[in-house]
């Protein structure tokens, strides 16, 4: 049987799927930068490329991500045990014309010297779960081939909850966050699950994204990067709550708990902060390095609500399973990091960031 | 061999240029009575160092024009300043245009002077964002004792209350300098 054959343009987007959901975003920047001619329509056989290797790609990369771990996770009141396929029968992705525009915006135009991707006709519905993990794989080998804001200020990315989790702060420097950011798809049914999957990674990028923030060097991109994270817990943990899968905001927990052993200082927050600017813009700057501090306040009534359910309560098991999560982190700790969101938002933090 | 003319443009513009600055800081409260009552020793502070309550916030508007508000429920204190004022400003160029050039001459020498206002009233803005910047800055300092001062006055009468809930207070001694309390309770 002879082996498919495209076009240089559609060999050159085949690529650039191939990076994406194989995470080696580096490989392909210099085709990232180039604009191409490319037909309105794919011919049938990229087509079906494309959807094979998203169907096998995406799902290979959810399992490496975290799929893989032997853990816990949560169905109705029923604990479930086990790795990501043994707890639950079956994962259906679906990818549609989101995934397709967003791989032929990032092959069709150069990345260099655009604003922000465009996608050539954006649908109205909202991504799929699928659509929404290639939106932050496609993300991630931005962000290693040196165009992640072009990526991070399209609308249709920005319009990906999952994106806001995964990429809180890129995407809130390269833009005010919406006012509301539903999390909903992501709390039940295929998007619950790859939040499961997703929870060892997410706590490593959040523990990344405080570390992260001792490099900032501008005030508007801290306060950015504070705004992203603040929105993003504004709405994630409240949704959360309201869905009984306080599970599945464990991230948090855990990434909170690397912050607190790293032992930084609030000086370690804003050291490579530039001075000589506005107050405001400084004000904001330190508001913004104790975002993610802050947004854990309502975990402590979580561990306050689970603490008091008796073992014949229906969800006893559940609770349970927060508990120990919390474990990770601790009562003692939790205030620790209080503490410090305190002393970032001191007068004296903002007196040490004076010229 | 075409002639050459010198040709004068001047621009004249009167700005109103305003900037506004702030911040916004946490004050420390040891709760060592219920948040409530914290919020309303510190309200009793706040109101003899001059600000007005208004439900949960407080309100003080200083000489300097910078205006502090208060907020009871979580400790914030946030400073904000306006600063406006009217500049009158001139740019004048002269610049030689030869005959046949002169229409598109005189027109990019025009656009040129424009361009040299807009940037002269932004520097007039940044001077005055900068001097802003330095009152605020002065404001930080002087807030920071004053607020310190009554965050620590309102710690010590909840000391007392806290003192009186345990037993009979036997003795208070108080050093003004160092701000030391020292309560002997009977339990």
């Amino acid at each position: 049987m002879s082996s498919p054959r495209v076009s240089a343009s559609e060999f050159d987007l085949l690529s650039i799927v191939r990076a994406v959901v194989g995470g080696d975003g580096s490989s392909v920047a210099w085709l990232l930068h180039r604009d191409r001619n490319m037909q309105p329509a794919l011919c049938p056989q990229t087509h079906d490329l494309v959807q094979e290797m998203l169907a096998k790609g995406v799902m290979l990369k959810l399992c490496q991500l975290g799929g893989w771990r032997n853990t816990r996770s949560i169905r109705g009141n029923e604990v479930l045990r086990g790795r990501l396929w043994e707890r639950h029968e079956s994962l259906a992705l679906t990818y549609t014309d989101f995934s397709l525009q967003l791989l032929v915006a990032l092959t069709r135009e150069s990345l260099e010297g655009t604003d922000a991707l465009v996608f050539r006709s954006p649908s109205k519905q909202a991504p799929s779960i699928g659509d929404q993990l290639v939106a932050c794989l496609a993300l991630d080998a931005a962000r290693e081939s040196s165009c992640a804001e072009v990526v991070a200020r399209a609308k249709p990315i920005r319009s990906a909850p999952l994106c806001w989790l995964m990429h809180a702060d890129l995407l809130g420097q390269m833009g005010k966050p919406p006012a509301k950011i539903d999390f909903k798809s992501l709390l039940d049914g295929p998007g619950a699950v790859v939040l499961e999957a997703l929870s060892d990674e997410l706590a490593r990028r959040w523990f990344a994204m405080e570390q992260g923030k001792s490099e900032v060097r501008n005030m508007a991109d801290m306060e950015g990067i504070g705004l992203g994270q603040s929105r993003t817990l504004e709405c994630f943990l409240p949704a959360v709550q309201q869905a009984g899968r306080e599970d599945l905001a464990l991230f948090v927990v855990q990434a909170a708990a690397k912050l607190h052993k790293a032992r930084l200082s609030a000086q370690d927050f804003t050291s490579s902060l530039q001075k000589h600017k506005s107050m405001r813009e400084r004000s904001a700057a330190m508001v913004g390095a104790a975002a993610f501090l802050d947004g854990l306040t309502p975990l402590l009534g979580w561990v306050q609500s689970k603490s008091s359910l008796r073992f014949f309560d229906d969800e006893y098991e559940a609770g349970q399973v927060f508990l120990e999560g919390w474990s990770s982190l601790g009562t003692l700790a939790y205030e620790e990091l209080q503490s410090l969101a305190g002393e970032l938002r001191s007068f004296s933090a903002l007196e040490e960031n004076q010229s | 061999m075409s002639r050459v003319y010198r040709i004068r443009v001047a621009e004249s513009a009167r700005r109103h240029i305003r900037v506004d600055d702030g911040f916004q800081v946490q004050l420390e409260l040891l709760n060592i009575l219920s948040p409530e009552q914290m919020s309303e020793l510190l309200a009793t502070e706040l109101e003899g160092l001059g600000f007005e309550r208004d439900g949960d916030r407080m309100h003080r508007n200083d000489e300097d024009g910078v205006q502090l508000e208060v907020d009871l429920e979580n400790g914030t204190v946030t400073a904000r300043l306006s600063a406006g004022e009217d500049v009158d400003l001139t740019v004048e160029r002269t610049r030689g245009i030869e005959e046949e050039r002169m229409a598109q001459g005189r027109a990019r020498l025009e656009e040129d002077v424009k361009k040299e206002l807009e940037r002269e009233v932004d520097v007039a803005r940044d001077k005055l964002a900068e001097a802003t910047t330095e009152l605020l800055e002065k404001k930080l300092r002087d807030l920071r004792k004053e607020l310190d001062a009554a965050s620590n006055r309102a710690i010590a009468a909840a000391l007392k209350v806290k003192a009186k809930q345990m037993g009979q207070i036997q003795e208070i001694s108080e050093n003004a300098e160092t701000g030391e309390i020292t309560i002997k309770v009977q339990v």
